[in-house]
């Protein structure tokens, strides 16, 4: 069974994505702020992480960053989930070591599909510019 | 010292003090004479010269000659005259003998210090060949006295002229101290204040000392609009220094300033009242009588404006003077030039500064916005997707669509709540100001507060003696209560007791609300009132909120007058206090 960490705050979208997740057999665990995203990641080693931007106790970007300089972590895809549409933002995750970057709204299918092909590109543990480009999936569509 | 008083006495005394001056010249030889008249038994000759004397000095000093015949009778006329004169009383008196020989000094101190050395030496020898004629007319010569009394004469010259050259040359340094002052003032002004008030201000005042003007302006030039736009102007006549005044000027097209402007020369009037180019213009004014126009031009030929060095008497001004006014001009161009620069500098900043803001404001509000929709679509989608799976539990069902509908109801409010908001900071949301008792007010608004505080009970504690009257919109003020109870219920842990307090104190109607709940650090005490803002670190993340409660309520309080504040203990919960002026306070 497959785990997940979605590390959200806002309640709404942790039930959102925490049932449609569960609902197709996937193993959720959720963290509320960014400190303790990072104690769950440590202690469950997900195969996948959903994670928000705009975090209480700890920001997104920390948690990104601290990810990937960990042994463990740092193959571990990463989905950024978040409302920051600015392009810069989508850049500066991209650059830290976000896999993707979902931007709400969307809906569930977006959502897989974004998902199975995050699952489904070769790991990579050094990122190289030709790499990046050809995993780039579409982004921005709201499905 | 003396000397130089009496030179500034004669320098700026009027023509009649000069006629008064003569009359007393010739009223003391004209007593000398007649008690000599008497003791001879009068000569007809001496009586001739009394009453030429007198009709003199009387023609000169109440009638108004001078004035009259301006043109016949100038200075030169009456030093001729008043030489012929003396001359006459000598000869009439005693010839070589005679104690009025000495009344050729005066005219001869009078002669050094107001024309110059050069003016004296002529004098003298004029004086020299008209009394020699005299004498060798007259009684039979008796050479060493003749000679020991022109001797007198050039060595008073001497004395004189030695003491004038040193004066001027103390004078002339003294002037040039100034204008090295005056120069160094306009230079350093731009570099040390960036605005253009401080830098006129300076230049002015370096303008007033060593040129002894009494009125000095610049008419600032705007190179956009082709007009004067403001003159600065600073009035120092009598001695004192006057302040800077600033006003807006309408210059006409036909006026001379702009002569000065577009040729770039500067002009000099050494009469206003005969120069007919003044006619219409703005520096025809009253007191003003003499005065020298420079542009003001900076580096890369801008037009900065025109300095107007003016005095209160006709004068015309020295090549000396040109040159300084020029100079100043020059400097004070490129001192304003740099101010203006600055403050162009200061106005981009600051309008970079605001675009900045408004854009992050704009990212913000698209972040808010988006995350209620964001649930909206998720939740929608899943209910369409649910199908793929067989089928969903209705309760799971149910509890989706209730998602959906808070959300909705949360994305409505953030919509209101900025629009309010940015209505509120435009002040284009009109408040309904009445005199209301903040009893009434909390009393209408209890049953509504005691739903928003939910499980916490709600202690109301409300000054009861006196009437606690303010002018208010009673609507606003429960939409504030209202925001502050909400919140505070929001913070604090479950079953803590909230306070609602109004007193009147110092003056002034304040209300407190009072939690107990975690509490605000120090340094996030101002920033809660900002928009969208939430403390970091807190356990209790506040769930439904926009982030505008507490910017609208300090939008609105600050549109009542008031004030409102928090003050807090991490741990100790945290005390919200509204200030709302007095009725009386003119509100």
């Amino acid at each position: 069974m497959p785990r997940v960490l979605i590390i959200e705050d806002e309640p709404s979208l942790v039930k959102f994505l925490s049932q449609n997740l569960a609902l197709r057999g996937w193993d959720v665990v959720v963290a509320t702020d960014g400190a303790e995203g990072l104690r769950q990641a440590r202690d469950t080693h997900p195969d996948l992480i959903m994670l928000d931007l705009m975090l209480p106790v700890k920001s997104g970007w920390e948690v990104l960053e601290t990810l990937r300089l960990e042994r463990d972590l740092r193959s571990t895809p990463v989905i950024v989930v978040t409302a920051a549409a600015r392009e810069e933002d989508e850049r500066r995750a991209r650059r830290l070591g976000a896999t993707d970057y979902l931007l709400k709204p969307f809906g569930v299918p977006e959502m897989l599909r974004r998902i199975d092909a995050v699952l489904n590109s070769p790991p990579r543990v050094t990122r190289t510019a030709t790499a990046r480009k050809a995993n780039r999936p579409l982004l921005g569509g709201t499905s | 010292m003396a000397v130089r008083e009496q030179r500034q006495f004669l320098a700026t005394a009027t023509e009649p003090t000069l006629a008064w001056l003569r009359l007393f010249v010739v009223a003391l030889t004209g007593i000398a004479l007649v008690a000599g008249g008497f003791a001879q038994a009068g000569s007809r000759v001496a009586w001739g010269v009394v009453l030429v004397a007198g009709m003199y000095a009387a023609a000169n000093s109440m009638m108004g000659l001078y004035r009259r015949f301006r043109r016949l009778l100038t200075r030169r006329v009456y030093l001729v005259m008043d030489l012929a004169l003396i001359t006459l009383l000598v000869h009439a008196t005693d010839g070589v003998g005679s104690p009025l020989f000495l009344l050729y000094s005066l005219p001869l101190v009078v002669v050094v210090l107001h024309h110059g050395v050069r003016a004296g030496a002529c004098y003298c020898a004029a004086v020299s060949v008209l009394y020699t004629i005299v004498v060798q007319l007259g009684t039979e010569a008796e050479t060493p006295v003749w000679l020991s009394q022109l001797g007198l004469l050039w060595a008073l010259f001497l004395m004189t002229g030695y003491v004038s050259t040193a004066d001027e040359s103390r004078e002339e340094r003294a002037r040039r101290r100034d204008e090295l002052a005056a120069m160094q003032l306009a230079a350093a002004a731009a570099t040390h204040t960036g605005d253009i008030p401080t830098v006129v201000e300076n230049v002015l005042t370096g303008a007033l000392g060593p040129t002894r003007c009494c009125y000095a302006s610049i008419f600032l030039y705007d190179e956009e609009t082709h007009g004067f736009t403001t003159c600065y102007s600073l009035s120092g006549c009598d001695g004192r220094g006057g302040s800077l005044e600033q006003q807006p000027v309408e210059v006409l097209p036909s006026d001379l300033l702009y002569q000065v402007m577009y040729t770039g020369n500067p002009i000099s009037i050494s009469d206003t009242h005969a120069d007919r180019r003044l006619r219409g213009s703005v520096l025809d004014r009253e007191g003003i009588r003499s005065m020298v126009l420079t542009p003001l031009i900076a580096p890369g030929a801008k037009r900065v404006g025109i300095l107007c060095l003016a005095r209160n008497e006709a004068h015309r001004a020295t090549q000396h003077e040109m040159r300084f006014a020029g100079t100043l001009s020059m400097q004070a161009a490129v001192g304003i030039h740099t101010a203006c620069l600055f403050e162009e500098a200061a106005s981009l900043e600051a309008a970079k500064e605001a675009d900045r803001l408004r854009s992050q404001l704009l990212a913000t509000v698209s972040h808010e916005l988006r995350t209620p929709i964001a649930a909206i679509q998720g939740f929608a989608s899943s209910l369409k997707c649910a199908e793929d799976l067989g089928g969903l539990p209705p309760e799971m069902q149910r509890d989706w669509i209730e998602e959906i509908e808070s959300n909705a109801d949360r994305l409505k409010r953030l919509v209101t709540d900025l629009l309010d908001l940015s209505r509120l900071e435009a002040g284009a949301l009109h408040m309904n100001l009445d005199l209301q008792d903040i009893h009434d007010v909390i009393d209408e608004l209890r049953p509504n507060l005691e739903v928003l505080a939910g499980t916490h009970p709600l202690v109301i504690k409300v000054q009861s003696t006196l009437p606690l009257l303010v002018r208010c919109d009673a609507e606003r003020i429960g939409q504030v209560l209202s925001n502050l109870v909400e919140n505070a219920a929001k913070f604090s842990p479950p079953e803590s007791t909230l306070v609602i307090g109004a007193e009147r104190h110092e003056g002034v109607i304040r209300i407190g609300v009072r939690d107990e709940g975690q509490g605000i650090p120090p340094e996030d005490q101002e920033k809660v009132f900002e928009r969208f803002y939430q403390v970091e670190g807190g356990g209790h993340r506040p769930t439904g909120g926009t982030g505008l409660g507490l910017a609208i309520c300090r939008s609105i309080i600050e549109a009542h007058g008031g004030r409102i504040w928090v003050e807090s203990q991490v741990g100790q919960g945290s005390i919200f206090y509204i200030i709302l002026p007095p009725p009386t306070s003119g509100r």
